[in-house]
């Protein structure tokens, strides 16, 4: 295949996406696509999102309720947010948050604050992937569960058991 | 301090601040209208709201008691209404002075005879611990009167008004010798104009919305670009200050094209 052959391709599996681009080239350049013809590369973003969905095991959600919740929660969130912030708001210990942040990590956006990392996701089509009525479903959750976990907790803080 | 204060105290910066922020938010989506209306009723989270990001976007959250997911009682959007009236009535004051919110509430709810707005005012009235102006009656303009904002940010007389078209834009021009701009919803100033040398007598916007033309005492016509806020040519030839000059948006961008060419 010429370089411009392969341009080509990887223009129309992009669907004129850049972010597509950001993801699938450090992916190919980490080798993950070794064994693949560019055919097999997703197609398009939605797809790409899919594909890391279920290398991550996401699929089977008995075994990766907590992982799926995670996600979720940095889904949701309103700005950055530190480590130890998330692992309150899922209800989870900062080393499972740490996990998922490392195996989510180019989806996610880092912002230094007073010396502190502060997570986000990192474009918006990753949240629109989330909230995909079949990704839901397939995750077992519901946004409004995931807003309500998060608001309980700030309710908490705030009001205590009043 | 109130068990509120203490416990929004006692968090980390860090959480303190998401909460004021975004509390409302994550309540609105998970369609929890009890507890929204708890939070946006509570003086204590309007105070540290309004101090903590300024009073727009407390301004701003009332309004999510609205969406289609959140079931609110006729009666509780009212007083949700009233609450946001007067705080959107007050927000010019408040920008400057924080501490006179009480004041603020009470000049202008005292009135509405509503146990929850009574239980407010109330607690606002208890949040106070230093000498304050406790208005006795219903003294300030109220919610629900036509006058729904005041914009405050120039130094003389405002002479001149335009809105750009398909936007919440405002442009004014005043005797201070400035053109601003503001968003008219929020209030906030975006951009300032400064060039003329004396005072700015009439403003018009093109239909396109991408450049105003201002006509000023020192005798000059400039026309800007509204996105780059680059002067983008200062018209003369007048010989005595400018009055309004008439103008159909397309109309006066043209005229202001020939009168280049000469």
């Amino acid at each position: 295949m010429t370089v411009e052959e392969f341009v080509t391709q990887l223009a129309n599996k992009s669907e004129n996406n850049f972010m597509y681009l950001r993801y699938v080239l450090p992916d190919i350049a980490d080798g993950k696509y070794r064994n693949l013809s560019i055919e097999s590369l997703p197609q398009g973003l939605q797809d790409y999102y899919e594909d890391h969905w279920r290398r991550m095991g996401m699929f089977d959600k008995e075994s990766k309720r907590t992982k799926i919740k995670i996600v979720y929660v940095l889904a949701e969130l309103r700005e950055p947010v530190s480590r130890e912030l998330i692992a309150e708001f899922a209800g989870e210990d900062a080393f499972t948050v740490q996990e998922v942040l490392d195996e989510w990590q180019q989806f996610l956006h880092r912002d230094k604050f007073n010396g502190e990392t502060r997570y986000s996701v990192y474009h918006s089509s990753f949240c629109d992937f989330l909230s995909r009525k079949d990704i839901v479903q397939a995750a077992g959750v519901t946004l409004q569960d995931i807003n309500a976990r998060i608001s309980d907790n700030l309710m908490q803080g705030m009001f205590g058991d009043e | 301090m109130s068990d509120i204060r203490n416990r929004l105290a006692s968090l980390s910066p860090e959480k303190r601040d998401y909460t004021l922020k975004h509390a409302p938010r994550h309540l609105a989506k998970a369609g929890k209208a009890g507890e929204l209306y708890r939070c946006l009723t509570n003086f204590d989270f309007i105070e540290a709201k309004i101090s903590a990001v300024g009073v727009q976007s407390l301004v701003k959250d009332y309004d999510l008691a609205f969406n289609p997911d959140i079931i609110l009682s006729d009666e509780k959007g009212k007083l949700f209404r009233l609450i946001q009236g007067a705080l959107r009535l007050s927000a010019h004051i408040l920008d400057r002075d924080k501490t006179q919110l009480s004041g603020q509430l009470w000049g202008r709810l005292l009135s509405f005879d509503i146990p929850d707005i009574q239980a407010l005012l109330e607690q606002a009235k208890q949040g106070k611990v230093s000498p304050w102006l406790r208005p006795l009656t219903p003294s300030l303009t109220q919610p629900g009167e036509p006058l729904l904002r005041t914009i405050t940010g120039h130094a003389d007389s405002v002479m001149a008004l335009e809105i750009v078209p398909d936007t919440n834009w405002l442009i004014s021009g005043s005797d201070d010798r400035t053109l601003k701009i503001w968003d008219f919803q929020t209030g906030k100033e975006l951009k300032i104009f400064t060039g003329h040398t004396a005072a700015i007598r009439s403003v018009a916007a093109t239909s396109d919305g991408r450049l105003i033309i201002s006509g000023s005492k020192d005798t000059t016509l400039k026309v800007w670009n509204l996105k780059t806020e680059e002067e983008v040519f200062t018209l003369k030839g007048h010989s005595d200050k400018k009055g309004t000059f008439f103008h159909n948006s397309h109309q006066s961008c043209q005229c202001c094209g020939s009168s280049t060419k000469r």
